[in-house]
């Protein structure tokens, strides 16, 4: 292994051209990131032409920079607009854009840099030192560990929003009900589309979100009072210090995990990831009503997953020829546009590529830290500008994002119709974390339980009855109770309060 | 930037609208769009982009792949028709179109048919520590045990599902269909949750090569000389053989002049070498025979026939 | 007050909606293949038990509204803050849908100078002229990178509005 890794640094030095590609793709990926609407997707895609130009292994690097960038630029305009720039942001912008809103804007783009940089690494070590035995064990995950998983987030809607637990429930279910609209994962019958052919994928995950956080924060803002909607007063550049940082600590190496689990299993991407180490840092949290209100674990959670996720994902690319997420799959297919049939050989018959890939994700985050900490303070800078001019070009940017994403105007619809919505949960304090959760998870919780019940011929116990699976229900179920009873003991202190006043 | 590029296509512009009857020709004049409902950097859209860079030499026009996912392929094919019919605007179509026409969502008499230049080819794969040697142990086994066998197919009610499906029928070994992503399909499969998957050759090979699965039969006219030992489901008496196709469409009423025109134009891309080096890539040399307008309107209509007939026995029509 | 009202009214809707919804289900056709797990399956889960917890959302809401009866009175009058931001809510709505509209008819560059310089006066700004010189800029701006830079579709409009923006993009 040491040999792969000599040889790979010889290429890289030997084509010191490659350092500049390393660089172009992380700004690239994080300019793409960072427009709502473009995602990682669509901005490896419009590079594969590209790859051609230069062979296999600078074409991998080129590509594999910009799912670093784009994973990590989703953040900036989820933290400064609520306008998530790809949906792995989404979460981000749960902690980040309150945060900001507080004035500490320097601070949280700052938090959700260093959590993206440190998560980014130890998904690239983890890929490098582990990837054949991970996608070993991610093969265990059939669909009622899927399930399992799934469970395991959305039970921690029961913790998150701080508000009334009934509330919380409802906007879970809100987002479980929407994502059931369009074609049966199973049967292929379609459901609530009511005639609507268009409706039949369902509701477009990228447009739902954005309308829900960016079009609802536009709407909420226009009937503020003038004062506090023309601009964020005190906008802070100021970067969070070591010592804020590293009080994250923990949830950083906890979220960098779950990231590059989840990472590796096949169809399970980024976004999942952070939306899981979020509820996990609720549920772990001393005070987890404190989430939504801008806290730093609620930015350093979703941004180290998300970003340990894209070593994750890259396990199963390179170690079985099996993209872990939808960018991945488009990186596969230009792996076989330059003659490389990716599989398990590939990592035997390739070494030179592979390493050499390895050892760009790691210096494209290590750029990303070095090159974002100097943009950061700029980028905090722009909530300066006023807010009439800002907030109709988040919408043009949005419709224009969105559109362009599929070319589909359906999809725009639908971000209208959800910004709507959006807007409405909040005015009425259903929390939209929750209802967030509710519409990632939905899909991979309905389509690998019955699966897996087809698979296990409907028997409830064949399903659950397998040891990972076991585990993560019993553990979702204790978690479930055990915050349901803290919701009880801090309603009777405060009633017991009342009582004695 | 922006002044050339103006000038240029106010040019085009005005000579379009100027001379209609012109047409045949100098035509193509300006770019050629063909529209698609599958992601970009998808296998169609690749297929598009494979055959635009030939294209272009040989035309001397551009041809650029527009991709409007979501919605079934709904808002593609509504795009589709609410374009002008001027001879630019193509739809890339596959067995997709075919379900979506035998469900009722689409009919195919919207389409001029083109040219059909992919043809792919499905197997029945079991990972290496599968108990079924051959496909004969597999058949003998859901014989006995119907329904007991899962395997593993890509998307719901979808292409997959009507080659089992059509499988189900020929051989009377009836094996469950589990319906999964694409890439959660394949570690399914390997990881041992269900017994087999069906999948092209194409993204399989690197698995099948490493002898971490293997193929048991193979659903074309004849064996792959990569594959000698894999026997077709032909020979074994199953007449299936339905593959995944790519193909270009143009609306129904075009210009039968500017068909014959693009169709030539086409045929000498796909027949170039850098088209089909990109075909060998993809593993998708075996069959891919090109079909004109005429020969791929038969085809289509047969492939009309076979699928209703799978989909209504999967009680999937009305 | 008013938004307890609004929350009683929502928390309803909802509870009808589920049931509708749930009855929705019922109807989905059935599935030979997977009639054990069937297309019904999960959406009856999911609004089965939204039509519970809203159930309860409700009642608990009328009986807070009851408990405090006397407070109902003010309910209905509004500050004129509370007005003035109804309104301009509103105007931001509206304005988008027809930005919405006018982005498929009229196509991307008209539609979006036109939305980016009226929005613009829905919250209070002194400068106009900043105003339209960002309006023009970012118009320009993003037509270059949508169809120069990343080679993207920007939607054209229809009509005579089609030819206008096939000379730009």
């Amino acid at each position: 292994m040491l040999e792969a890794y000599g040889s790979a640094l010889v290429y890289l030095f030997s084509n010191p051209s490659s350092f500049l590609l390393i660089i172009f793709s992380v700004v690239w990926g994080i300019a793409f990131g960072s427009v709502p609407g473009l995602t990682g997707i669509v901005g490896v895609a419009l590079l594969i032409p590209f790859t051609f130009v230069f062979d296999p292994t600078a074409g991998l690097l080129l590509l594999s920079g910009v799912y670093v960038g784009s994973t990590f630029g989703g953040s900036i305009s989820a933290i400064l607009f609520n306008t998530p720039g790809s949906p792995e942001a989404a979460c981000t912008a749960l902690d980040g854009y309150p945060m900001a809103k507080k004035g500490q804007a320097g601070k949280a783009l700052g938090i959700a840099l260093a959590s993206s940089a440190i998560g980014g690494i130890f998904g690239t070590i983890v890929l490098m030192l582990l990837a054949p035995p991970m996608a070993q064990f991610a093969l265990n995950f059939g669909p009622p560990e899927y399930f399992a998983l799934a469970v395991l987030g959305i039970t921690a809607i029961s913790a998150i929003g701080g508000g009334s637990v009934l509330k919380g429930l409802v906007a879970g279910l809100l987002g479980l009900g929407i994502a059931t609209v369009g074609l049966d994962p199973i049967t292929g019958t379609e459901r609530y589309t009511f005639g609507n052919l268009s409706l039949l994928t369902g509701i477009s995950f990228v447009p739902a979100i954005i309308g829900t956080f960016a079009l609802a924060e536009v709407l909420q803002r226009a009937g503020e009072k003038t004062s506090t909607a023309d601009v964020i007063t005190d906008v802070s550049t100021k970067l969070p210090s070591m010592k804020e940082f590293l009080a994250t600590r923990i949830t950083l190496i906890r979220s960098s995990t779950i990231g590059a689990v989840i990472g590796a299993l096949p169809g399970v991407g980024a976004t999942t990831a952070a939306f899981i180490s979020y509820s996990e840092a609720v549920r772990w949290s001393k005070r987890p009503q404190d989430f939504g209100t801008g806290v730093a674990e609620g930015i350093a959670a979703p941004e180290s997953a998300n970003n340990s996720a894209v070593g994750g994902s890259m396990i199963p690319l390179l170690a079985l020829g099996i993209p872990g997420s939808a960018t991945t799959a488009v990186m596969l297919g230009g792996l076989t546009i330059h003659g490389i049939i990716p599989g398990p050989l590939l990592m035997e018959t390739n070494t030179q590529l592979v390493y050499t890939v390895f050892i760009g994700m790691f210096i494209a985050n290590i750029l990303m830290l070095i090159f974002g900490i100097r943009m950061a303070r700029y980028f905090a800078l722009i909530l300066k500008a006023p807010y009439a001019l800002v907030g109709p070009a988040i919408v043009v940017l949005c419709m224009t994002g969105v559109y362009a994403l599929n070319s589909n105007i359906v999809d725009v619809g639908v971000m209208l119709a959800m910004g709507a919505f959006g807007f409405l949960l909040r005015k009425l304090q259903y929390p939209i974390a929750s209802f967030v959760i509710g519409l990632v998870l939905g899909p991979i919780a309905e389509r690998s339980l019955r699966q897996g019940l087809v698979i296990a011929d409907y028997n409830y116990w064949e399903f659950a009855a397998r040891p990972i699976t076991a585990i993560l229900l019993l553990g979702s179920l204790a978690s479930l109770i055990y915050g349901f009873y803290g919701q009880w003991k801090r309603y009777r202190q405060v009633s017991q309060a009342a009582v004695q006043s | 930037m922006l002044s050339l590029k103006t000038t240029t296509a106010a040019f085009v512009a005005a000579s379009v609208l100027a001379a209609p009857a012109a047409v045949a020709q100098d035509y193509p004049t300006r770019t050629v769009e063909v529209i698609h409902s599958y992601g970009p950097g998808g296998g169609t859209d690749r297929f598009v982009r494979a055959v635009a860079v030939p294209f272009e030499e040989i035309a001397g026009q551009s041809m650029v792949p527009i991709s409007i996912q979501g919605g079934g392929g709904m808002p593609a094919f509504a795009n589709f028709q609410q374009r002008r019919v001027d001879g630019y605007t193509l739809m890339a179509i596959s067995p997709d179109q075919i379900i979506a026409h035998v469900l009722g969502r689409i009919d195919m008499a919207a389409f001029q048919p083109l040219a059909r230049v992919q043809y792919d080819q499905g197997m029945i794969v079991v990972p290496a520590d599968s108990p079924f040697q051959t496909i004969q142990e597999f058949i003998d086994h859901a014989r006995e045990n119907p329904g007991d066998l899962t395997v593993g197919i890509t998307g719901a009610a979808g292409f997959d599902d009507t080659v089992m499906g059509l499988w189900n029928i020929e051989t009377g070994a009836e094996v469950t269909t589990v319906p999964f992503g694409s890439s959660e399909m394949v570690s399914n499969t390997l990881g041992g949750q269900v017994d087999a998957m069906h999948e092209e050759y194409g993204p399989a090979r690197g698995l099948i090569e490493s002898g971490d699965m293997r193929p048991l039969v193979v659903f074309s006219d004849e064996r792959l000389p990569v594959l000698p030992d894999v026997p077709t489901a032909l020979e074994l008496g199953y007449d299936v053989t339905l593959g995944r196709w790519r193909a270009f469409a143009m609306p129904a009423d075009a210009d039968p002049e500017q068909v014959e025109t693009l169709f030539g134009l086409i045929s000498e891309a796909v027949a170039s070498d850098s088209y089909q080096e990109v075909q060998e890539q993809a593993a998708l040399q075996f069959r891919s025979v090109l079909l004109g307008p005429d020969e791929f309107q038969e085809f289509i209509d047969n492939e009309i026939a076979v699928y209703t007939q799978v989909l209504t026995a999967l009680g999937l029509t009305d | 007050m008013a938004h307890r009202l609004l929350d009683l009214a929502f928390a309803s809707l909802l509870f009808g909606l589920s049931i509708f919804l749930w009855f929705v289900a019922d109807g989905f056709p059935e599935s030979r293949r997977f009639a054990q797990a069937d297309a019904d399956f999960w959406p009856k889960i999911i609004f089965g038990s939204m039509a519970i917890v809203t159930g309860i959302l409700a009642v608990r809401a009328v009986i807070t509204l009851l408990n405090s009866r006397e407070s109902v009175k003010g309910a209905f009058t509004m500050t004129s803050d509370f007005r003035n931001s109804v309104f301009r809510v509103g105007a931001m709505g509206a304005l988008i849908l027809a930005y919405f509209w006018a982005f498929q008819t009229i196509g991307f560059i008209l539609a979006t100078f036109a939305f980016l310089t009226l929005a613009s006066f829905v919250i209070p700004y002194k400068n106009n002229l900043v105003r339209v010189i960002f309006a023009v800029g970012f118009t320009v701006a993003l037509v270059l990178f949508f169809t120069q830079a990343l080679e993207l579709p920007l939607p054209r409009g229809t009509g005579i509005f089609y030819d206008l923006n096939v000379l730009f993009y």
